[in-house]
């Protein structure tokens, strides 16, 4: 397994596309973080008569890393699509079959790297508010709360991309099922949905977001995330096993 | 290390892919799988190899249990898939390091291991290229070296040799009679495919003829091997001439060479009757001798039929006779299509 984790990680941080990608991420993530950051100033003179201040963690980083999560449902697919499929489609999959690792050790091996690749996005999201450190003192466990939540976040759709990307032997099909699946996840989040259909808008990821970026540790929102990822890498590595058995 | 297999069979998503099949390949023995494409070859190499599960049956590598203890006797293989398992992005130094570290070897033994197999199959000027940008050649020679990096036991070639140009080639095969030698510690037990007759003779000692997923033939090669002679004469005897002959079995006429020109062929034992023998009278007996070969080998003739279509001439008496796992097994063919392919004999 850490030979896969080293030739994977190798492939992500490696490679020129993930650095311009991550370098185009940060600069909309900035264009957002600018305008919010504005905002902010503009309405803080309103909240000088009130009681209650809500804080810039909360006023700015929180939207921020929900924008963060809104991109990553670009992203995610662009870096899960070729985890397996790709294996699949140049033949290197059934090689590693044949060498001293576990279906569950590629798979969990593959996806370790998946999740550094996935902190550094969040950590490149979590940098452009702790420039605000310089200028005012941040609510430092709200912030570590919400970039939490954020990598949880970020890592239950990678582990569900991953599972897409051992479906298929072509990477961008992979990525089509991913986004879709992800859109109509996305759509569970809207407002109608959740005073139509409750249930289906407690599954929505962003639901369990927002109290984490709220600067609440939810028990029961992290179990959600982490069992997600459980469920989705043991179907990833269940789909996988089925096809050296030859039963799928 | 030994290989034993017995009574693999493999489903795909229920549909018979290879087998049932029993298969026993003593410690440093070099086997020749021979078929038509979709005969079965690469599944069984990839079940010997453990890339595939079996759906019933079980595999030993050295007495190891491929499906109990997967990843001790997976540490014991290598192999070369029918396609080079290669990531296009790495170079071909760190692909090799990659795949000794797969295979459980780390450290100074690691690039040793790397050195000895880039030496053993001529990479050692193209260390630092890309993969992707290799030619097919190379590619093939990064596939064998990927198979043998960890010094295996047992190592499973498929196809080494398919789409290659002459040279290139000949190399691989020199490469593959270096890993069977032993090139690094004691010999290795080497199972290759191949759809070439010729290579399977001057590489193996034992050849394993599969169509449809089920084995046709399983002959040693290193024994006698020609059982017939292929003679033309320019002033033929009298066939009951040719019948007297010492060590002459069997005498068939075959169409004629030229003009005025006998064809025969003869069954004969090797033993009585070598080739030299037989013309040496040919020239004494001045019958003009124009043309002397081995005839078609029961191996050959097998062959012949199966990627034509053919039926098999089964010859009963040979295989039984031989005994242990030197001795012929022959089955009837699957389903024939015509008969009108079988041979002259």
């Amino acid at each position: 397994m850490g030979e896969i984790l080293r030739r994977e990680l190798g492939a992500y941080f490696g490679s020129a596309a993930f650095w311009i990608g991550l370098a185009i991420f940060q600069l909309l993530l900035a264009f957002l973080f600018l305008s919010t950051l504005e905002y902010y100033g503009r309405i803080q003179l309103a909240f000088g008569r009130m009681d209650y201040l809500p804080g810039v963690t909360g006023m700015v980083a929180a939207p921020l890393f929900e924008h963060t999560a809104l991109f990553s449902f670009f992203l995610v697919p662009l870096l899960t699509m070729r985890l397996l499929a790709e294996e699949r489609r140049v033949g290197t999959l059934r090689f590693l079959f044949s060498t001293p690792v576990s279906v569950a050790g590629i798979c969990l091996g593959k996806y370790l790297a998946l999740a550094a690749a996935l902190l550094a996005l969040a950590g490149m999201a979590l940098l452009i508010p702790l420039t605000l450190l310089a200028a005012t003192p941040l609510d430092l466990p709200h912030l570590a709360c919400a970039f939490l939540g954020l990598w949880l976040f970020l890592l239950a759709l990678g582990a569900f991309g991953l599972f897409c990307s051992a479906l298929t032997a072509l990477p961008v099909a992979s990525a089509t099922i991913t986004y879709v699946s992800l859109l109509l996840l996305w759509i569970l989040d809207r407002a109608d949905v959740a005073d139509e259909d409750p249930l289906a808008h407690y599954l929505s990821p962003f639901v369990h977001l927002r109290v984490l970026l709220r600067g609440v540790l939810g028990t029961v929102d992290v179990v959600y995330f982490l069992l997600a990822v459980v469920v989705f890498l043991t179907l990833a590595v269940w789909r996988v096993g089925g096809e050296r058995r030859g039963v799928l | 290390m030994s290989i034993a297999a017995t009574g693999l069979l493999r489903l795909r998503a229920g549909r018979r892919v290879l087998g049932p099949l029993s298969l026993e390949i003593p410690a440093g023995e070099v086997l020749g799988l021979l078929g038509p494409n979709g005969a079965g070859k690469s599944t069984l190499l990839a079940l010997l190899a453990g890339a595939l599960a079996p759906t019933a049956g079980e595999i030993q590598i050295g007495g190891v249990d491929l499906a109990l203890a997967p990843i001790e006797a997976r540490r014991l293989l290598g192999y070369l898939p029918e396609h080079p398992p290669l990531y296009p992005d790495m170079t071909v130094d760190g692909y090799l390091r990659f795949v000794a570290g797969l295979r459980g070897l780390g450290g100074a033994r690691r690039r040793g291991a790397v050195d000895r197999a880039k030496q053993l199959c001529g990479l050692t000027e193209v260390g630092r290229r890309v993969l992707g940008h290799l030619s097919k050649g190379y590619q093939q020679r990064i596939g064998i070296a990927q198979a043998i990096v960890h010094g295996p036991a047992v190592v499973l070639l498929d196809e080494p040799t398919v789409a290659l140009d002459p040279p290139t080639a000949h190399a691989i095969r020199e490469v593959i009679r270096e890993i069977a030698r032993g090139a690094g510690g004691s010999g290795a037990t080497v199972v290759i495919s191949s759809h070439y007759l010729d290579e399977v003779e001057s590489l193996c000692q034992r050849a394993l003829i599969l169509a449809d997923g089920t084995p046709l033939l399983d002959t040693r090669l290193d024994l006698a091997t020609t059982e017939s002679l292929d003679i033309a004469l320019a002033r033929p005897p009298a066939l009951e001439v040719l019948a007297a002959l010492p060590g002459v079995s069997a005498v068939a006429v075959l169409p004629p060479a030229g003009h005025g020109v006998g064809a025969f062929r003869l069954g004969v034992d090797p033993a009585l009757l070598p080739a030299e023998r037989l013309a040496a009278l040919a020239v004494a007996a001045d019958w003009g001798l124009t043309g002397l070969r081995p005839g078609r080998t029961r191996m050959e003739e097998t062959l012949f039929a199966v990627v034509c279509g053919g039926a098999v001439a089964v010859d009963e008496q040979d295989g039984a006779g031989e005994g242990g796992e030197g001795g012929a097994q022959v089955r009837p063919p699957p389903p024939p299509g015509s008969g009108d392919e079988r041979e002259a004999a």
